[in-house]
């Protein structure tokens, strides 16, 4: 697949373990691209994590993912392009965000909805994420969000934190996961959705735990500790001890009052100790939360007409052609 | 069923490396003929000298000593060498040749992946890899001995069953990790980053669950399961089936070849829907609405359920798989022992195997020798860039065409040594 030096180079975005992120040109259209150098290793060949992201980015196309535009290589080294995106959703909140780094309820709706849509999909597909966060989260000028970074961690993104890469995937790891969990499914990422929504509203991360132990148990101190009677199994879980203190749940409504009460309901349900509590990706979309978005309500508004009409349309002939409609989520 | 071949068709599979067998078959062609016009070019390039007799011992792999001197076109530099004009060309492989030759090969990479123990996932994966490889490459261009090798290691990484390039050598009985690293790349290139291949055993245990639910006991399940297995685990990935049919469609080939009643039954039972061309009647007399909705709709959406379910998608179902059947059954399982048979492989393969070594691409054969003579000549062009760019932030990313090009002899100032490799066994001797 040879291809001609389609791409011109700009500035340097971010630099991660295995790859370094460049701005780059499409020579003829003139169009933005974000171009991502994979370090060859020269011991094992390209790495497990670039063939990993390059096998999901070929099969996922959606307007909420992050879609690779193409796969270049020379000889030495490894090029992925995908389309370029003004910035992270860390960098969002920092640039854009209050005097806390908080965004507002209608932008914060928004792109909760867009993660749920893209990670939905990916769900759909039978992919986990497994690495939802902020940094991981782009956001275009216009507004889209799309996810990057598939089952890589510190990849993509522009890392401004001060903390080590670990401790920021930390943050948004579920109980089940930091409790040594291997039989985990698609809530992992639900979790992980969760904890980024209350972020979005307070400006701070919900569970900056520092070690394993320190993220459970600030965890545990928001939404109760559990036990085998209201986490039946739990004590079986290879990271499981008892704790020392037991705290109660206390009331996320009183924790988060920036949030309105349906958007809580919609936390909760993210928020759920218990893998298989938790609320999947299609349920959340078809949240209350979500009915006064402008996207959902003209979609509600097109499947109503379409009803309508498809009624009225079999009053006047019966049978007649009638398209069934079928809208996606 | 829809959704799921909705999903289908945004595959990589659906979308790259689907084709019509003539297609198929006029790609292989076009593959088989850059190659003749590039071998020959290369053969009858002045620079270019037959390998000679001594150096076939030489080890291809001669990783010590890498000098320069094994890229540079002097005379000098063969011993052996007596330039007397470019000897007359080959006669070269037609592509019925050719697949015979990676159908061979498929066959050994089977064999070598069963003394490897690896997955049904792997063992698929690899062989998609290696058939897809020589769909746009020829079997004359790089060694399929090595490519296969390199097909297995890269079908281990993409499946997410890594294993360290020493622990893999090992197992194939290699001693330099460098001969299976040089072909990846290539493979990468050569499946167009299509990593992700989709196989019919995840359709096979549905299908199970299904005819178990329509309460066919299981011991006759059993039987069909381990029978159908055994054919997924061969049939499809020495044919071209993973070309031409979906997942779900070479399963239920292989369901049929199994037993052709169960897979029938399984047909019927999924394409039972019908809708009455008069559709006075309520829509709740189809099966599937289950009379959960009014007239009305009932009917709209029994119009749907028969483009989805209906008869006229099962007859074309019914076509598909047939024709899957038949390609499934020119290679059945026990086929394997024909492939290993010395009779047939002196019979048919042989032959076809001394040809190839007469037409061999001289400049593309030596994987390892390849890679080196690229990567040079990156470095080069990076440094000219430099200068160039007077060291700029800003750079280019390189065309890859002068050193991948299908043809492009004149430009490749570089005149490898051939070194003929004998065709040995690919994975080391006797198992």
């Amino acid at each position: 697949m040879a291809k001609p030096s389609a791409f011109q180079q700009l500035e340097k975005l971010g630099e991660g373990t295995y790859a370094t992120v460049y701005k780059g040109r499409n020579r003829q259209t003139g169009e933005l691209v974000a171009l991502k150098e994979i370090h060859l290793d020269s011991e094992e060949g390209t790495p497990s994590t670039a063939i990993r992201e390059i096998s999901l980015m070929k099969e996922l196309k959606h307007e909420n993912i992050l879609s690779l535009v193409d796969v270049i290589h020379t000889e030495n080294k490894l090029m992925l392009v995908s389309e370029f995106m003004d910035m992270d959703l860390k960098k969002y909140m920092d640039t854009r965000g209050g005097d806390r780094g908080q965004l507002d309820p209608a932008t914060i709706k928004s792109f909760v909805y867009q993660l749920l849509r893209g990670i939905a999909y990916c769900h759909e597909k039978r992919i986990l994420h497994r690495d939802l966060k902020p940094q991981n989260l782009l956001i275009s000028k216009h507004g889209v969000l799309k996810l990057a970074d598939f089952g890589l961690a510190r990849a993509f993104g522009i890392p401004v934190n001060t903390f080590s890469a670990e401790v920021v995937t930390l943050w948004y790891r579920a109980p089940d996961v930091l409790l040594g969990s291997r039989t985990y499914n698609t809530s992992i990422d639900i979790w992980s959705i969760g904890c980024i929504m209350a972020e979005m509203f307070t400006g701070r991360p919900l569970f900056p735990g520092t070690t394993n132990e320190d993220e459970l148990k600030r965890i545990f101190r928001l939404l109760g500790t559990p036990s085998e009677r209201t986490w039946p199994g739990i004590s079986h879980l290879p990271e499981y001890k008892p704790q020392t203190t037991v705290y109660p749940a206390q009331d996320l409504a009183q924790v988060l009052p920036q949030i309105d009460p349906l958007g809580i309901d919609l936390l909760k349900g993210m928020l759920q100790l218990r893998p298989e509590k938790r609320i999947s990706a299609a349920d959340a979309l078809r949240h209350a939360w979500f009915y006064d978005l402008p996207q959902v309500r003209a979609q509600a508004q097109l499947l109503q007409q379409q009803q309508l009409h498809q009624q009225a349309q079999m009053a006047r002939t019966y049978g007649g052609t009638v398209q069934g409609n079928q809208t996606g989520y | 069923m829809a959704t799921e071949d909705a999903r289908y068709r945004l595959s990589s599979q659906y979308r790259l490396w689907s084709f019509s067998p003539s297609q198929l078959a006029s790609m292989r062609e076009k593959s088989n003929a850059l190659a003749r016009a590039s071998i020959s070019q290369r053969l009858s390039s002045p620079g270019y000298h037959p390998p000679a007799a001594s150096s076939l011992s030489t080890s291809s792999l001669n990783l010590s000593a890498p000098t320069s001197s094994t890229n540079t076109p002097d005379p000098e530099a063969h011993p052996s060498g007596t330039p007397s004009g470019p000897p007359p060309l080959p006669e070269f492989l037609t592509p019925a040749e050719e697949l015979v030759v990676v159908t061979f090969y498929t066959s050994e990479l089977l064999r070598a992946a069963d003394h490897a123990q690896f997955s049904d996932e792997i063992k698929a994966t690899s062989a998609a890899f290696f058939r897809r490889f020589y769909v746009t490459n020829s079997i004359m261009t790089y060694p399929p001995q090595e490519m296969l090798i390199v097909a297995l290691f890269f079908g281990c990484k993409a499946e997410g069953a890594f294993m360290r390039i020493t622990d893999f050598i090992k197992t194939f009985g290699r001693e330099h990790p460098e001969e299976i690293l040089a072909g990846e790349f290539l493979l990468c290139q050569g499946i167009r980053f299509a990593f992700d291949v989709k196989h019919p055993f995840r359709a096979l245990r549905g299908a199970m669950m299904e005819l178990r639910r329509m309460g066919i006991p299981g011991e006759e399940l059993d039987k069909v399961e381990r029978r159908a297995k055994e054919i997924l685990r061969f049939s499809p990935l020495i044919t071209d089936a993973y070309f031409h049919y979906t997942p779900s469609q070479i399963m239920l080939a292989a369901m049929s070849l199994a037993d052709r009643g169960m897979a029938e039954k399984l047909i019927t039972h999924t394409f039972h829907h019908t809708t009455s061309k008069n559709t006075d009647g309520d829509g709740g007399d189809t099966p599937g609405n289950g009379g959960t909705n009014g007239g009305n709709t009932g009917n709209a959406r029994g119009r749907n359920m028969e483009e989805t379910i209906g008869a006229q998608i099962r007859d074309k179902v019914l076509g598909a798989i047939e024709s899957c059947r038949e390609m499934l059954a020119k290679e059945m399982p026990e086929r394997r022992e024909h492939w290993t048979n010395k009779q047939v492989f002196k019979a048919h393969v042989q032959p076809i195997r001394k040809k190839l070594n007469k037409c061999k691409d001289p400049d593309r054969w030596n994987l390892v020798e390849l890679q080196r003579a690229r990567r040079e000549q990156a470095l080069k062009r990076a440094d000219s860039e430099e200068r160039e760019d007077g060291g700029g932030g800003t750079g280019t990313i390189d065309d890859d065409g002068a050193v991948f090009g299908d043809v492009a002899p004149q430009r490749d100032p570089k005149r490898r040594k051939v070194v003929a490799k004998g065709l040995e066994d690919p994975f080391g001797g006797p198992l």
